[in-house]
């Protein structure tokens, strides 16, 4: 029987204080996760499904799909992209899953039937979004940012498909138009009952009553307090069963956001629990998973304790680039193509090689700077790995949201040393020799697409 | 071969080093190589100058600015390797006198960077994964291991540019006239940690020329013949990438003075070099050199910053007109400003910074992440 295997959650450090949106002094009150500067919807869900895939194979992975409705191009797929990254087979079948808040609930039936059908061994499920508000309306206060990945698969199932259901409805709730950069919605109570309440109900209605016995655990996509509490009486649950939305320390994820309480819930399902994924959009989806063989985690756990306040608005309108400029940045400041097609194995997935003679090295040259021989190296990724800091320097000249940046000299634990940007630094700053992870980075914007590579950051903060 | 004596510097020009609003590339090849001409008394160069060695950073037609500038039409060739760029069109034209090609040549280095509508380097992307060049980060990197394992740290910078701005001073053609105290340098607002405004080398305009013949010739000019004792080059490994690198150090330094000694007949520099112009990019790029250069041992510059050793009136003066710091930084100008520099030094002809009696002088230059420097030793019997 298909299920899920396992899950892994990114939730962005950078925490933006409501306060602030509100133009007062920030507070240890209600805030929502901001992706920074340097991360987006593919570079959340690259370290979910790292995260994810810990300690894992991945050559068995035949299917990714790639849910979100905020992915930077039109036309090139997200998920191939990220397929590259994560180094899986390139037999491996990719698909982006848009335009609609229950692409992530879509992802994970279509992932369920190609492993039941036996078309894929198993399939991994990428579900991100960035909810991008207007400046000062209550979407950019009550969004959030945040990325899940499920593994599907046969073994190790925790929690078996037992049910799905669908109901498609036509209705202008929630849009953005081609090229809009921030959500729309029309009026707030008629987009709560016929966008999100009467759908949701639709499809947890079809759904199957409890098995005897059986709690039933709802992860749903209401979008704020009182949506979750109105959904609680339509389709007849108890508030106890519905998962808090963390409205208030992560905001409402998009497409992200009822995968994310699903995550949740399986950090702490129990045998037998019926665990309920309900989400919202153009209508609503329900898929029903039974637990068969729980396995206590902390993703989500671990993925809000990483928590770096957001200092000013002014660093939160630089790092969104919400700023009004005259002029627009050039399109093109020699980013070549080829040359990316030609190191994306490097950039990518952080690949250099070692020689014959045992010297790792990055980038890959042809000659090797130990023993001077050529073209006696064998490829070998670097980015699972961490490393130390060699030294670095804080760079007041170099663009960012919140100068100055940490640029350093990373020694990665037997690999090669690497030249990058060290992120994610408390107020103490960087120090000689402090460990480090590698993490995948939207690195800048040059040519106006994004352009990813990887970066330093402290170990990873697990409580 | 050894170059060491081979060639004679006989004519030396050099444009005021500024933000050259009002005048182009072309007007200051112009100034210094006519200064030159005088110097060397060069009134014929169609006759007199054989060929031309011209270097730029910033200029993608280094030959054509050259040659209808001067309306010289020799044979020229334009020589590159980042900031050592000056040093390395000298070393050029020494190699190709040395090697018989040409009896007289014209060397010129020249940089027009305020043209381009920024202060400093451009910070622009090159690649998907590169970072921005700036060089004040590159040039940072030795600082934290530096400071961590011998403990000089900010104030021992702050020195060293308090000294180039007092240099600087007394130096006609300098940009910056303007003491500066400690306090203003560790005040000064960040570039790249530990380097402040003031620890970074003022960007500037500029172009500088040197004449330069065989040494058996070089009695028909005028001036007291400045013979080239050694002048050599070398390259390390990208620090960035070089898996032994303990940024305590720049290794072309090392590599570049070990190779320069050994050409001059010199054991004990710190003793035998009389003045010394090294690059000062950044006032821990000056700090390092004065280790890698081998004048005294690895670790020891924060004593010898504290008793003075370097300063003008101290037992080895360095930057004697203020050096890139205070002086100016025409990229592709800067190392034949050097020499130009150290040869009014040894003439005698250097005026209110002048070193008394100096015999052996020494100029130094490194570039790029860095990885490429470029050492001249100059003496006079």
């Amino acid at each position: 029987m298909a299920g899920i295997v396992d899950w892994g959650v990114h939730i962005p450090a950078h925490r933006l204080p409501r306060a602030l949106l509100a133009g007062r002094k920030a507070d240890s009150g209600p805030e929502r996760a901001l992706a920074w500067a340097d991360e987006d919807s593919v570079t959340m869900a690259v370290d979910a499904a790292r995260l994810c895939l810990k300690d894992r194979a991945r050559d068995t992975i035949d299917l990714l799909l790639f849910a979100t409705t905020t992915y930077a191009f039109a036309e090139k797929q997200g998920a191939a992209l990220i397929a590259a990254v994560l180094g899986l087979p390139q037999a491996v079948r990719t698909a982006d899953i848009g335009h609609s808040l229950r692409g992530g609930a879509q992802a994970l039936l279509l992932a369920h039937d190609a492993v039941k059908a036996g078309r894929a061994r198993q399939a991994l499920v990428l579900i991100a979004d960035c909810r991008m508000g207007a400046p000062g309306s209550e979407l950019e206060r009550s969004g959030g940012d945040a990325a899940v990945a499920f593994l599907i698969g046969h073994d190790g199932v925790v929690a078996e498909l037992s049910g799905s259901t669908a109901h498609s409805e036509e209705l202008v709730d929630v849009w953005r138009r081609d090229g809009d950069r921030f959500i729309h919605q029309w009026e707030d109570r008629f987009t709560t009952q016929y966008g999100f309440l009467d759908p949701s109900a639709a499809a947890a209605a079809k759904l199957p009553t409890a098995a005897d016995g059986a709690h039933r655990v709802w992860a749903t996509s209401a979008p704020n307090k009182r949506a979750l509490g109105s959904l609680a009486k339509a389709i007849g649950a108890a508030p106890t069963a519905m998962v808090p939305g963390l409205f208030d320390t992560v905001g409402y994820c998009g497409t992200a956001q009822a995968p994310l309480l699903l995550a949740a819930a399986l950090d702490t399902a129990e045998t037998g629990q019926e665990l309920a994924l309900l989400t919202h959009g153009d209508g609503a989806e329900a898929l029903l998973y039974t637990v068969v063989a729980p396995r206590p985690g902390h993703a989500v756990a671990d993925a809000m304790a990483q928590r770096i306040p957001v200092p000013s608005l002014n660093a939160y309108r630089r790092a969104r680039g919400l700023d009004a400029a005259e002029y627009p940045p050039v399109d093109d400041q020699g980013i070549s193509a080829t040359i990316h097609f030609r190191e994306r194995a490097e950039d990518l997935r952080l690949q250099g090689q070692r020689c014959a003679c045992g010297e790792p090295q990055f980038p890959k040259q042809r000659v090797c700077i130990r023993c001077g021989a050529k073209d006696r190296f064998t490829p070998e990724d670097f980015a699972e790995r961490g490393g130390t800091l060699v030294t670095y320097t804080l760079d007041s000249f170099f663009p960012s949201p919140t100068p100055p940046t940490a640029v350093g000299v990373v020694q990665v634990a037997d690999g090669p040393r690497i030249y990058m940007q060290v992120a994610g630094l408390s107020k103490e700053g960087p120090a000689l020799g402090m460990p480090l992870r590698l993490a995948f980075r939207r690195i800048h914007d040059a040519g106006q697409r994004p352009n990813y590579f990887w970066k330093a950051l402290p170990e990873r903060n697990v409580p | 071969m050894s170059l060491r004596d081979r060639a004679a510097i006989v004519g030396v020009g050099c444009t005021h080093f500024m933000e050259n609003w009002t005048s182009s590339a072309e007007d200051m090849i112009v100034d210094a190589v006519f200064e030159a001409y005088a110097d060397a008394e060069i009134e014929d160069p169609n006759r007199q100058i054989d060929a031309v060695f011209c270097g730029s950073l910033y200029s993608a037609m280094g030959p054509v600015d050259v040659s209808e500038a001067l309306k010289l039409y020799k044979p020229l060739t334009s020589v590159y390797n980042y900031c050592a760029t000056g040093t390395e069109v000298v070393r050029a034209a020494v190699m190709a006198i040395a090697a018989g090609a040409y009896d007289t040549v014209l060397a010129v280095g020249y940089d027009k960077p305020k043209d381009r509508g920024v202060s400093g380097p451009p910070v622009a992307f090159r690649g998907v994964r590169n970072l921005p060049a700036t060089p004040a980060g590159w040039f940072a990197l030795a600082a934290a291991p530096y400071f961590a394992k011998f403990g000089a740290g900010r104030e021992e910078l702050a020195q060293i540019a308090v000294k180039n701005h007092h240099n600087g001073t007394l130096a006609p053609k300098s940009f910056l006239k303007k003491e500066i105290t400690v306090e203003d340098v560790l005040n000064a607002r960040m570039i790249a940690w530990p380097f402040g405004l003031y620890d970074c080398a003022a960007q500037t305009d500029g172009a500088a020329a040197v004449i330069v013949t065989r040494a058996d010739l070089a009695r028909n000019h005028p001036k007291q013949p400045v013979l080239v004792k050694a002048i050599t080059s070398h390259c390390s490994p990208h620090p960035h990438t070089d898996p032994d690198h303990d940024f305590l150090r720049w290794k072309a330094t090392e590599n570049a003075a070990r190779d320069a000694y050994r050409m001059a007949g010199i054991d004990d520099p710190f003793r035998q070099i009389d003045v010394a112009q090294l690059h000062d990019c950044f006032t821990l790029t000056e700090l390092l050199s004065y280790e890698d250069l081998g004048f005294i041992p690895k670790g020891a510059a924060k004593e010898h910053i504290a008793s003075g050793t370097f300063t003008l009136a101290g037992e080895l003066p360095v930057n004697t007109d203020g050096g890139l710091k205070s002086f100016g930084h025409p990229t592709g100008a800067s190392g034949a400003r050097m020499i130009v520099e150290n040869t009014l030094q040894l003439r005698g002809e250097a005026g209110a910074r002048q070193v008394q009696g100096a015999k052996l002088a020494l100029s130094h230059n490194i570039g790029g992440y860095p990885t490429g420097c470029a050492v001249c030793i100059l003496g006079v019997e």
